[in-house]
């Protein structure tokens, strides 16, 4: 029947296009997406006080000196702590002791002696659960030790330091890390529950999970539904 | 003898409305509903995946909005003690939102132990401490309108904590990117007919557009400013089509007004509906004293607008009309025609041997209409990676040589439409014109370090970027046009979700 070919040919073109883009999404998604969220990477668990942007504040513990920062969170996540370091002298820098301190709970490492100017990472004991407590880095050597940290306004954080009881200007940049290299896909459920914090848990965990399927299924398969609809309807309106 | 007329209840008027509602609704068409959702899940996830005060400059248009809310005055833009209120500047501070912006090694407050912190902190606020931002604040020198419609919704969720107030606000803030999508939708139908792919694709990338998508959950006046300028050129093409009718003059230019009132970049809406009126009296042969008073109306709406806002900047302290990058309209002195002109090109081009060296850093083309325009977000440190941004530029590229090949082929069907055309061009013309202007003239004043202009900025011209593509692709044959249409908005859809999961991994992970 001559009369029906047209429509059927531009009726199957209307689905090929949109069988088009959505293997387009899909193959993107296989090769884009599949890899991003396989990749093993080592996840940050918190960061008490970032790195400077700009200018480097140096703060200096003489022998036996402390230096603590308030307000610093602790998670179950918090394997490694990550700190900078300059060496002071040609022999490098005096020992270094982190200790972490909340109630119920307290972690103490060692930075051995020796070292070069560099960042200094060191296992610290996580908490079971997270905490609020201190950081306090003590000088367990003969020379001064020396971190590195920030006092631009642009990048102080809440903490507050002190030195031997005394307040002082600015932050020791300090992370903590998770010692673990875990795929982005395993992180998931801790990425959620970050960031239903940030809303103040308006959106519980439960909800974002639901609105990620949304995301991923729901914007590619209503894109092109919204494409073969219209055409389809383009379709409709012509024959008529 | 009085007759008293009982008020119909609230819930009665509803009920009464609803059948009006379903039927409003119904005559969505299936594609634009559709779009609608997928844009405005999009805006939901963009809201999730980014933290409080972590948009372009969000701290201060929300400082703004809030005191606005809260006291009824716009902040100063050069004194007070405060540029965020007490409550904002706490959040910023207990949460590490202020160490996090823009800074791409650092990370928010994320953790349980976090929020009880914070919690405890908000509970101890002394009273007044959501009204007392006063400036300075920057962004005072905006104009008011954004904020002061952000204030009703403000205003109904006051009673909430700051975190799930902001992300609310977030929320109804979508619905101006949403209302652009429309726009965007009617304007395909009035240039290409009712053709709804064409439609379709036309709103489509611009609901997918992932830069655009990503203000929408952004608290800034961007917003606003972006579905009324595209609003204007809508009513600016009924204007030149269908004739210059008082009704339309009147929409036409009390739009724009608004696009005045809503920030500095709105100032570009005048040349267009000066451009849209011209071209409707010639082409509808209006005559002189017709001309003359729908002139004038719209004179007298942008006009009026212009001064209520002088009056109630004036009243409210505020030190200057404009700020930002209208700031930079009159900034300084130094300008040289030929420098300007010379800026220009090598912006878009490599520098002749005979051009001076181009002021200011090397930043052009490339990182306005590519980098921060498909996509930078937070404060511009979230990025795609580089192949992305060269595969883009290399799509860009092709699809500039394919809208000249369509417009050359279908020069006739141009040539009929001049009309349109003059209005889109103005719209064009204007806008990069004044771009380029206060880019120049900021980088005169900083010595050549601020260039000032990202890509963001573009997105007020995002629906002649959507109609843009439309027309392209609907020039194309029709056994290849849905096919590119539909590989387009899976593009469109791919850069979409990938630029929600990086922000959320920047930073949540």
């Amino acid at each position: 029947m001559p009369s029906g070919r047209p429509g059927s040919l531009r009726a199957r073109r209307a689905v090929a296009a949109a069988a088009v883009g959505s293997a387009l999404l899909a193959v993107g998604a296989l090769i884009w997406f599949v890899p991003f969220l396989a990749h093993g990477r080592q996840s940050v668990a918190e960061v008490p006080a970032p790195v400077p942007l700009k200018s480097i504040t140096q703060f200096a513990l003489a022998p036996g000196q402390q230096a603590c920062m308030s307000y610093v969170a602790v998670t179950p996540n918090s394997r490694l702590a990550r700190f900078r370091v300059r060496a002071g002298t040609a022999q490098g820098g005096p020992r270094i002791e982190l200790i972490l301190h909340a109630a119920g709970y307290e972690s103490r490492t060692r930075v051995p002696g020796d070292y070069r100017t560099g960042s200094a990472t060191v296992q610290i004991v996580p908490p079971k659960e997270p905490l609020l407590g201190t950081a306090c880095f003590v000088d367990r050597g003969n020379s001064a030790a020396l971190l590195v940290g920030t006092a631009e306004p642009r990048t102080v954080s809440r903490s507050s330091t002190r030195i031997d009881g005394r307040p002082v200007v600015g932050d020791i940049a300090i992370a903590f890390l998770d010692s673990r290299r875990r795929a982005l896909i395993d992180s998931t459920p801790e990425i959620f529950s970050h960031a239903s914090n940030l809303t103040d848990h308006l959106v519980p965990v439960w909800l974002i999970w639901i609105l990620a399927f949304l995301v991923v299924l729901g914007v590619p398969i209503g894109t092109m539904a919204a494409f073969y609809v219209a055409m389809r309807d383009d379709l409709e309106t012509s024959a008529n | 003898m009085t007759t008293a007329r009982v008020a119909p209840s609230p819930r009665r008027s509803l009920r009464a409305a609803a059948p009006l509602i379903r039927a409003a609704i119904r005559r969505v068409p299936t594609p634009l509903a559709l779009l609608l959702t997928v844009a405005l899940v999009l805006s939901v996830a963009w809201d999730v995946a980014l933290p409080a005060f972590q948009g372009p400059d969000e701290a201060g248009h929300f400082s703004y909005l809030q005191h606005l809310a809260e006291t009824g005055k716009i902040p100063s833009a050069t004194t007070g003690g405060k540029p965020n209120s007490t409550e904002v500047q706490a959040a910023l501070n207990w949460l590490n939102l202020k160490a996090l912006i823009g800074d791409i090694r650092a990370a928010p407050a994320w953790s349980s132990a976090d929020l009880a912190l914070w919690h405890q902190v908000e509970h101890a606020l002394p009273s007044g401490s959501r009204g007392d931002g006063a400036g300075p604040n920057a962004l005072a020198k905006n104009p008011p309108l954004y904020y002061a419609v952000m204030s009703v919704p403000y205003r109904m969720l006051v009673w909430l904590p700051l975190l799930k107030r902001l992300f609310l606000l977030r929320l109804l803030n979508a619905l101006f990117y949403l209302a652009t999508i429309v726009l965007v939708w009617m304007l395909a139908g009035e240039l290409f007919g009712r053709v709804l792919w064409k439609q379709t694709l036309a709103a489509g990338v611009v609901a997918l557009q992932p830069q655009l998508a990503f203000m929408s959950a952004v608290i800034n006046a961007d917003n606003l400013l972006i579905a009324l300028t595209s609003a204007v050129l809508l009513a600016s093409v009924r204007l030149v089509k269908l004739g210059p009718s008082l009704a339309r003059v009147l929409t036409a230019s009390g739009l724009t007004a608004a696009a005045v009132l809503t920030h500095g970049r709105g100032l570009v809406t005048i040349p267009v509906l000066l451009t849209a009126l011209v071209v409707s009296f010639i082409k509808h042969h209006t005559e002189v004293r017709d001309a003359l008073a729908r002139t004038a109306a719209a004179g007298a709406t942008v006009g009026g607008a212009a001064l209520a806002y002088v009056l109630f900047g004036r009243a409210g302290g505020s030190s200057g009309l404009y700020g930002g990058q209208a700031s930079e309209l009159n900034a300084g002195t130094g300008f040289k025609l030929g420098q300007f002109l010379s800026s220009i090109y090598q912006f878009y081009l490599p520098k002749l041997t005979e051009l001076h060296r181009r002021v200011g850093p090397a930043y052009g083309y490339r990182q306005v209409f590519i980098d921060t325009f498909y996509g930078a977000f937070g404060s511009l440190e979230v990025a795609f990676r580089p192949p992305i941004y060269d595969t883009l530029q290399v799509l860009s590229a092709l699809g500039l040589v394919g809208l000249y090949t369509a417009v050359v082929t279908h020069w006739r069907r141009f040539w009929r439409s001049w009309a349109v055309v003059l209005v889109m061009l103005a719209l064009l013309i204007t806008n990069l014109l004044f771009l380029h202007y206060v880019s120049y003239r900021s980088l005169l004043g900083t010595g050549g370090k601020e260039p000032l202009i990202v890509g963001r900025y573009l997105l007020p011209m995002v629906s002649l970027f959507g109609l843009a593509v439309a027309f392209t692709v609907g020039s194309l044959p029709k056994r290849v046009g849905p096919f590119v249409g539909a590989i387009i908005l899976a593009g469109g859809a791919l850069l979409s979700l990938t630029g929600v999961g990086i922000t959320l991994v920047r930073f949540y992970a």
